[in-house]
């Protein structure tokens, strides 16, 4: 029993002199520029998640402004586009009409004329 | 198509308005329609004279005299059982229709075949036929039917929707039309707006529409039918008087209390506060820890060093388990007041993220509760307060973007309800300013912040009109007033090319103004 003892105390020594090691070994870190190193670390990664919050931010907002505009412009072309039809609506009810049809009839001569002089027209 | 049954409880109209009433109902262009009209034992023996004549020019008008003097209300309800058609309208016995009233209505529910509920402009008529105060109605909007019933004249209702809700309600009297609307609104499927003056509405002598303050019973009334929709809806919320006809509503109990970042973007102004020079970021931030009751909040101040060499913003207090936190983030780039909030949302932690310019002063002191209320409402992205100039005038109760983005009221006094209570009670904007509004963290993330290519002015605006693309309504509430230090204008967004991005994004919101029109 007392041999037992004996071996306890020591194994319990040795135990202490294992856990002081490693404080000291993490004091040791702690104080050498590591952790400064890990603080200026966080530190620029924070900056960059910051950055990047305010990227993602203006990157939604193009997209935002980007589909607005051309919802925009796409109202534009229709209504562009409205116009020009009407024109042509305007232009066929022209030509089509009795008014333009006798017009041309009574220019034809003119027309041939210039034609055969080879004068240019208008 | 759809068949319309028209309700009309009648007790002693002037003889001609009634005639003018009977006469607008014929010239409906539109055919399938019935007309119930219930006597309520009018005095007037010319009343039922002329009622059953015109029972015996037109087989559609349906005539029942009552045996007893029950009431609006009973009058109204008898009416309502009279109807067999799809869909009822409601008409007071001194008011007209326009001719193309029911052919327009029956055309929007041919084209919404889920709506229940149909509303339209009107305006006023005096005795010699005049029309005036044309009311241009906005699209349905929940917060201001809690101030207001806005919708009123003409109100068509599905006759299925008034079934399940029980039809008109005793003890409303003069306020029983409102108290109808409130009610099948909180059930319709559908609710459409007809921007269009299709009813109008007779001013006569002791009516409602010449004097608000004719009938205070219906005052009365109104604020019960308010009171009892908020019960159902379970919100809780302090409904009070405030000119008649109108209604202020505060939010006393939150379902939840969620943490609110407030960012204020500060390059360490001193300015003169009523006398005093002061910094008006120290001014700020110690009037929100004196004047705020909700207790789960953060300060986040966006410091531009740049701005105040030799003065540092003394706030800076990060405890991170303190619920009535200030941080303070010092920025070295140049930067807009725009970039300066994006960058601010990017440290906020809270659901809810509240906007201010450092020249501002709350005096609501349930101001957070009042913005959080109002966002009880899925729909509601952006919520707004009344902003003051310092002699108390208005600054702005929202903002109008046509002719050209303005603010309203601007210059008005604050008792001033403004043309249709548009500066009294709680309603949907097309837009707010970044003098001081909340926004849920979720839309501002989704919308992508405000856009920083605006130098001056319009950020706040786009990111208004980039809300309602995205469907989401835009709240301004007159019970949060914060006082705005500084210069004024009515009109905003003056730099060119701000106005000009503004045009180039959002011209068709430019274009057409639907919430405060007038005229």
């Amino acid at each position: 029993m007392f041999g037992q003892d004996e071996r306890t105390d020591e194994l319990q020594v040795a135990s202490r002199e294992r856990l002081l090691t490693e404080i000291g070994v993490l004091q040791f870190a702690l104080k050498s520029n590591d952790l400064e190193a890990t603080k200026q670390e966080l530190q620029a990664t924070k900056q960059e998640l910051q950055a990047t919050k305010q990227e993602l931010l203006a990157a939604c907002d193009a997209v935002y402004g980007s589909s607005a505009e051309l919802g925009e412009l796409r109202a534009q072309l229709n209504l562009a586009k409205d116009e020009v039809q009407r024109a042509r609506d305007r232009n066929t009810l022209i030509l089509n009409s009795a008014t333009w049809k006798l017009g041309h009839l009574l220019m034809t001569p003119r027309r041939i004329l210039l034609r055969v002089f080879n004068i240019p027209g208008k | 198509m759809p068949f319309f049954s028209i309700v009309t409880p009648v007790y002693n109209p002037p003889a001609d308005a009634l005639l003018e009433c009977i006469e607008s109902m014929k010239n409906q262009s539109f055919a399938d329609w019935e007309w119930c009209v219930v006597d309520d034992q009018s005095t007037h023996k010319y009343v039922q004279t002329i009622l059953q004549r015109a029972m015996a020019s037109d087989s559609r008008i349906r005539v029942a005299l009552r045996s007893t003097n029950g009431g609006i209300v009973d009058a109204s309800q008898d009416g309502l059982d009279m109807a067999t058609g799809e869909f009822v309208g409601l008409l007071d016995h001194d008011d007209t229709l326009d001719s193309e009233a029911l052919a327009k209505v029956a055309a929007t529910l041919l084209a919404n075949p889920d709506a229940d509920y149909v509303y339209t402009d009107e305006d006023k008529i005096n005795s010699d036929g005049q029309h005036y105060d044309s009311f241009r109605k906005p699209p349905f909007d929940q917060s201001r039917l809690r101030g207001q019933n806005y919708c009123c004249h003409f109100s068509v209702f599905r006759n299925t929707l008034l079934d399940d809700i029980g039809g008109f309600r005793r003890g409303f009297d003069g306020s029983q039309d409102y108290d109808l609307i409130l009610r099948a609104t909180e059930r319709a499927r559908s609710i459409v707006h007809i921007p269009e003056v299709l009813y109008h509405w007779r001013v006569v002598p002791g009516s409602t529409a010449g004097d608000s303050t004719a009938k205070p019973y219906a005052y009365e009334a109104g604020l019960r039918a308010i009171e009892q929709h908020f019960e159902r809806t379970g919100i809780a919320a302090e409904v009070t008087k405030l000119q008649p006809g109108s209604y202020a509503h505060m939010f006393t109990l939150l379902p939840t209390s969620p943490l609110v970042s407030i960012i204020i973007p500060t390059i360490g102004a001193k300015s003169r506060v009523w006398g005093s020079s002061v910094r008006m970021i120290e001014h700020l931030v110690t009037n929100i820890a004196n004047m705020t009751t909700y207790d789960n909040y953060e300060i986040i101040v966006i410091d531009d060093l740049n701005a105040h060499p030799g003065y540092a913003v003394p706030f800076d207090q990060p405890d991170h388990s303190s619920s009535r936190r200030t941080s303070v983030f010092a920025i070295t780039q140049p930067a807009s007041f725009y970039e300066m909030c994006n960058i601010g949302f990017g440290h906020a932690q809270g659901q809810t993220i509240i906007f201010m310019d450092e020249n501002s002063q709350v005096t609501t002191p349930t101001w957070i509760e009042q913005f959080l209320g109002q966002m009880i409402d899925p729909e509601v992205g952006i919520v707004g307060p009344m902003i003051l100039m310092d002699d108390g005038r208005i600054e702005s109760s929202g903002i109008s973007l046509s002719p050209n983005p303005h603010r309203i009221g601007w210059g008005n006094s604050s008792l001033n309800p403004g043309m249709w209570g548009n500066s009294a009670v709680a309603r949907s904007i097309s837009g707010i300013t970044d003098t001081c509004f909340a926004v849920r963290r979720s839309v501002f993330h989704e919308l992508g912040g405000f856009c920083p290519e605006f130098q001056h002015h319009g950020a706040d605006l786009d990111f208004c009109c980039k809300a309602r693309n995205s469907a989401y309504r835009i709240v301004w509430t007159p019970t949060v007033r914060v006082i705005h230090f500084g210069t004024h204008q009515a009109h905003i967004c003056a730099d060119p090319k701000d106005l000009l991005l503004l045009t180039r994004r959002w011209k068709r919101y430019l274009d057409s103004e639907q919430y405060s029109l007038v005229g």
